[in-house]
């Protein structure tokens, strides 16, 4: 089974731990999307609580947060200083190749999904230092 | 001892379009009058690094404003505003700093303003070039980025105006906006100030920014810089307005200056002064020596 660009599962006691994201994750049920380059992680949460993060194949209208880019557009996002505009998803959904679903829930956790980037690019470059 | 900024506040009433607004400003410094103006949904806070830069308000009186419904300007008191859509025009944005020019008996000030206020720059110096000496547009353009425009108001307020969603999300809506390389605390400041607005207002905003700001070609060549010259710059991180699209401005505005600006986003003026001091200080020698 290929590996993800970053596994998110390894980080899920980053987020549990993580005040900004568990405040801003706060109340949301559900399963939010995270594709990179084909690879679907699915973090299942209920009223803010991460259940669990599975990698597997589920249908966009199952999920409440969709996000999906390529291997390249990742790549660009978790640069530590990414060039522009990759500095955040929404920037990268509407310059260059992110899908976002439009959503009441993708808007209302926008600072949840702003803060997971940031783990996501710490994580990322600290794995690609060591 | 107490330590304190140098900038004072008060309240000034404007009558506007028929309508009198209790306008709140604050100011600092003294000397060529300079009027700044806030971005879409955000207030005359974003000016406080400005106005406490001894650098600028040694030579400079700086005045910043907050357009009614923003910062401390309340709706108008007698008008059923809560009856209505809100929407800022073109015609209401160009008449505040107008009028506020005349009331406060300011000598040819010049206008600076940042996103829809760097767009104003250009529209004050298309339809008003003999009440400014000189304006200065930071991420300004004719228009802003299309696939933005593209969106339609419609889908602006289902994003910006919509009961679901908290204004947390506004706030965190302009990380898309910020340069990587701006310090964590003013970027987190920048979005506080979005967090902060009144419900509708930054989506009422967007109606100028988007739509009823768009300079034709034909418009933007006549605009006159020997009698008031026009300035740009636009951060290299701001997908709203990119450097792009303030290039296609300095492209037909004869004589106007523009300069791309690194490491920068939307907000230059509140995520990194410093950084944007670089930029701003040779306009400012410039026109301290521009004749009026």
């Amino acid at each position: 089974m290929l590996e993800p660009l970053l596994n998110l599962n390894n980080l899920s006691k980053t987020f549990n731990k993580d005040f900004e994201y568990s405040r801003e994750i706060r109340y949301f049920s559900g399963l939010i999307k995270i594709e990179m380059d084909s690879i679907q992680q699915i973090l299942n949460y209920e009223n803010g609580t991460l259940l669990n993060i599975t990698v597997k194949n589920i249908d966009d209208n199952q999920c409440k947060i969709i996000v999906k880019g390529d291997k390249d557009t990742w790549l660009n996002m978790l640069a530590l200083k990414p060039i522009p505009f990759y500095q955040c998803m929404q920037s990268t959904a509407v310059k260059h190749n992110l899908y976002m679903n439009v959503s009441n829930e993708t808007f209302a956790y926008l600072p949840a999904l702003n803060r997971l980037m940031q783990i996501m690019r710490i994580e990322f470059n600290n794995r690609s230092s060591n | 001892m107490s330590k304190h900024d140098p900038i004072k506040g008060q309240y000034i009433y404007l009558t506007v379009e028929g309508v009198e607004y209790r306008v709140y400003y604050e100011e600092a410094g003294e000397g060529i009058p300079l009027l700044v103006g806030h971005t879409a949904g955000s207030d005359g806070r974003q000016y406080r690094h400005l106005l406490c830069d001894t650098d600028v308000t040694d030579h400079f009186r700086c005045i910043a404003f907050d357009l009614p419904f923003h910062g401390k300007s309340l709706p108008p008191y007698g008008k059923k505003w809560w009856a209505e859509e809100y929407n800022i025009t073109k015609s209401l944005m160009m008449a505040f700093p107008n009028t506020l020019a005349k009331e406060l008996e300011l000598d040819k000030p010049v206008y600076m303003g940042q996103s829809m206020g760097g767009h104003l720059a250009i529209d004050l110096a298309s339809k008003f070039p003999d009440s400014y000496r000189a304006t200065i547009a930071v991420e300004g353009a004719l228009r802003s980025a299309a696939e933005y425009v593209d969106v339609g108001m419609a889908g602006i307020r289902y994003e910006f105006d919509n009961p679901n969603v908290n204004r947390a999300s506004t706030g965190a809506a302009m990380m898309l906006n910020l340069s990587p390389y701006s310090p964590e605390a003013d970027v987190r400041e920048t979005q506080w100030m979005y967090m902060c607005g009144g419900p509708g207002v930054f989506a009422g905003d967007l109606y100028y920014y988007y739509y009823d700001h768009n300079v034709s070609i034909e418009e933007a060549s006549k605009i006159d810089t020997t009698k008031c010259m026009l300035y740009m710059l636009t951060g290299e991180y701001d997908p709203n307005t990119s450097p792009v699209d303030t290039q296609k401005a300095a492209d037909v505005i004869p004589g106007c200056k523009y300069q791309p600006m690194e490491k920068l986003g939307h907000f230059p003026i509140i995520e990194n002064y410093p950084q944007f001091k670089k930029y701003l200080m040779p306009i400012l020698e410039e026109i301290k020596a521009l004749k009026k």
